[in-house]
């Protein structure tokens, strides 16, 4: 069967003045129609730019230098913008963290969420009204008739949330790539943004592509967990073994800090130093300076993501390759 | 007055302007703060809690109501006489980015807040010294810009100003939601760290009840300008009493997936949010006290 999304060693990097960063190294995932996937890191290890990067988004000083993306067998870094419009927005719907700036000011929000039902389904003018007030109220508007002559600056940070979500899903995309969608909201919204997205996803058997740095919410959307530190994947695994049983030691750190807090604690485990800079040459390991479990192949060869033992889940991490020629 | 309390605020209003619509932000409110302890106002973004923080130390002035720091009244203090009490209270900003002065190096940073306070100008140095290090910083990032600083780091930078002056009271108005997961539980343990040794106390703002749990003593719900529970940490979240704060309380994402979740999921949001906004705006301003330490506020 063919994979939805493909992506395969995707390596990004920055073109600065006089030299280039690697932002990404390597990054590989897949996904089948209907599942859901997703990413969690810190912010800076590359989770935003491998989703902005499937719809070609990225700042154009930001290039794909290996690996390719497949959108059901079309590869999409190499497509022409114009063909990879035609894919964005009707294939793949996306949102974006902020909705402050998601939404253009001076358009009504029936001109921003009619464009692509013109563009890409081609409606008629009335059929695009109908479909629009039935969109809005999927997204849990409840007046959505009065709602279209609104303009962003009128509605809350929820309302314009809903009406992002309701833009990206106009199409029935197969693909729906959420990028924090929930962040900038408070905390009831929050639970009401979620819901509405996995109703929605449910309903129309699309993928989703969850990017967070909030265990919860990636807890609360999706099956399957990859795990990013400083533009590697370490972990990737299902997401009750990674909740339950987190093989990576940055991946345990992470899961067990949140549950600490969750679990209202008295002491919060805490990992020293800080996330390397994009700019540093590391030869091993990117977590070995921070790492408990650090010994001296860590910091002289980069553990490559290996099968784990049980079960389907992929791990980077030297503590679970079992090469005695290597001690 | 109890001699442990070092704030007391009665009554406090304020309502800001603009045209002919007028919003009551602070609606009436009254705590204390006692001495080493950690008092957190919890509440969702616009419900007041960052102006309480900003009234305290005079950036906005209140419209009534009054605000007694160590015996002093300070609401209707002048600013010079404000300005002499002003390196006891301090203010840890939510944005270590925006809250540090690109142009100046650490070292000038630190050296203006401890020169506001200390009579003898010679052993600054080791004022500094001591202040950098208590942070978790190195002697040598004195010579540095902000810029050359994570989000954490700035975050340990701001702090290390505002202990400069030797405060008796610190606000921290979001001081973690900016930074990552790991960053966060590395500030949280400093902040506590501090107060054991030095002694003062914490007024926690934030919207991030998880947090709140773990720093905090005492907690207050607000919501609409309003206190609508106020208790100990264990009080507030063994034992949530107001509708909203039962609200706030289920929002909070836990890991385990089950069934009971989802159906709350449901039902639940949609229609108790807006059932519990209108509670809070018809509640009468009578507190319902459920223990000595623990009140919420009562319906008409």
């Amino acid at each position: 069967m063919c994979k939805l999304l493909n992506i395969e060693n995707l390596t990004i990097v920055a073109n600065e003045k006089n030299r280039k960063v690697k932002i990404t190294d390597n990054v590989s995932l897949s996904l089948n129609s209907g599942e859901s996937m997703g990413i969690i890191g810190e912010s800076g290890c590359g989770k935003s730019i491998t989703a902005l990067s499937i719809l070609g988004l990225n700042n154009p000083n930001i290039n794909i230098i290996d690996g390719n993306i497949f959108f059901e067998n079309i590869c999409l870094n190499k497509l022409s913008s114009g063909n990879l419009r035609k894919i964005c927005g009707s294939k793949i719907g996306m949102i974006f963290q902020e909705p402050m700036t998601a939404l253009n000011p001076v358009f009504t929000i029936e001109q921003q969420l009619s464009e692509p039902l013109k563009i890409h389904l081609k409606l008629s003018k009335s059929a695009i009204k109908s479909k629009c007030i039935e969109l809005l109220e999927s997204a849990g508007i409840k007046n959505a008739s009065a709602m279209l002559k609104y303009y962003p600056h009128q509605l809350s940070g929820g309302m314009r949330q809903r009406v992002v979500i309701a833009m990206a899903i106009a199409c029935k995309p197969k693909l729906l790539i959420a990028d924090e969608p929930t962040t900038a909201l408070d905390v009831t919204i929050q639970a009401q943004i979620l819901h509405i997205i996995k109703k929605l996803i449910k309903e129309n058997n699309m993928a989703l592509l969850i990017i967070s740095h909030d265990i919860g919410v990636i807890s609360k959307l999706s099956q399957e967990v990859s795990v990013m530190y400083s533009g590697e994947i370490i972990e990737q695994d299902s997401k009750t073994n990674i909740i339950e049983n987190p093989m990576h030691p940055y991946s345990e750190k992470l899961i067990n800090s949140a549950k600490e807090l969750n679990n209202g604690c008295n002491h919060l485990s805490v990992v020293n130093g800080s996330v390397p800079r994009p700019e540093e040459n590391i030869m091993g390991c990117k977590f070995a300076a921070r790492c408990e479990f650090c010994r001296n192949i860590c910091k002289e060869k980069k553990p490559s993501l290996i099968k784990k033992n049980n079960g389907n889940g992929y791990v980077r991490c030297w503590k679970y390759i079992n090469d005695q020629n290597l001690y | 007055m109890d001699e442990n309390i070092i704030l007391q605020v009665n009554n406090l209003n304020k309502q800001f302007r603009s045209g002919n619509h007028k919003i009551q932000a602070i609606n009436n409110i009254s705590f204390n703060v006692k001495k080493g302890e950690t008092f957190a106002l919890v509440g969702e973004s616009g419900c007041g809690k960052t102006t309480t923080g900003r009234l305290l130390i005079k950036l906005v002035d209140a419209d009534s109501g009054e605000i007694i720091f160590k015996g002093t009244n300070i609401s209707n203090l002048s600013n010079n006489k404000f300005r002499k009490l002003r390196p006891s209270i301090q203010i840890i900003f939510q944005d270590p980015y925006g809250s540090l002065n690109p142009r100046m190096k650490i070292k000038k940073l630190l050296s203006e807040a401890v020169k506001s306070n200390t009579e003898n100008k010679s052993d600054i140095n080791d004022v500094i010294w001591e202040l950098i290090k208590s942070v978790g910083l190195e002697v040598s990032d004195l010579d540095k810009y902000p810029h050359e600083f994570s989000g954490g780091q700035r975050q340990r930078i701001c702090i290390a100003r505002a202990i400069a002056t030797q405060p008796d009271l610190i606000i921290c108005d979001e001081p973690v939601s900016a930074l990552d997961l790991l960053v966060q539980a590395q500030i949280l343990n400093l902040l506590k760290e501090l107060q054991k040794k030095y002694g003062f106390s914490y007024i926690f703002i934030s919207h991030n009840l998880s947090v709140v749990r773990y720093i905090s003593d005492r907690v207050a719900v607000m919501c609409m300008g309003k206190i609508v529970e106020e208790g100990t940490t264990e009080e507030i979240f063994n034992n949530p009493s107001h509708i909203y704060t039962k609200l706030l309380l289920d929002s909070i994402l836990d890991l385990t997936d089950n069934e009971k979740s989802e159906d709350l999921y449901k039902t639940y949001y949609d229609d108790k949010y807006q059932v519990a906004i209108d509670y809070v705006s018809k509640s009468s301003s009578k507190l319902n006290w459920i223990s000595p330490t623990h009140y919420v506020l009562q319906d008409i």
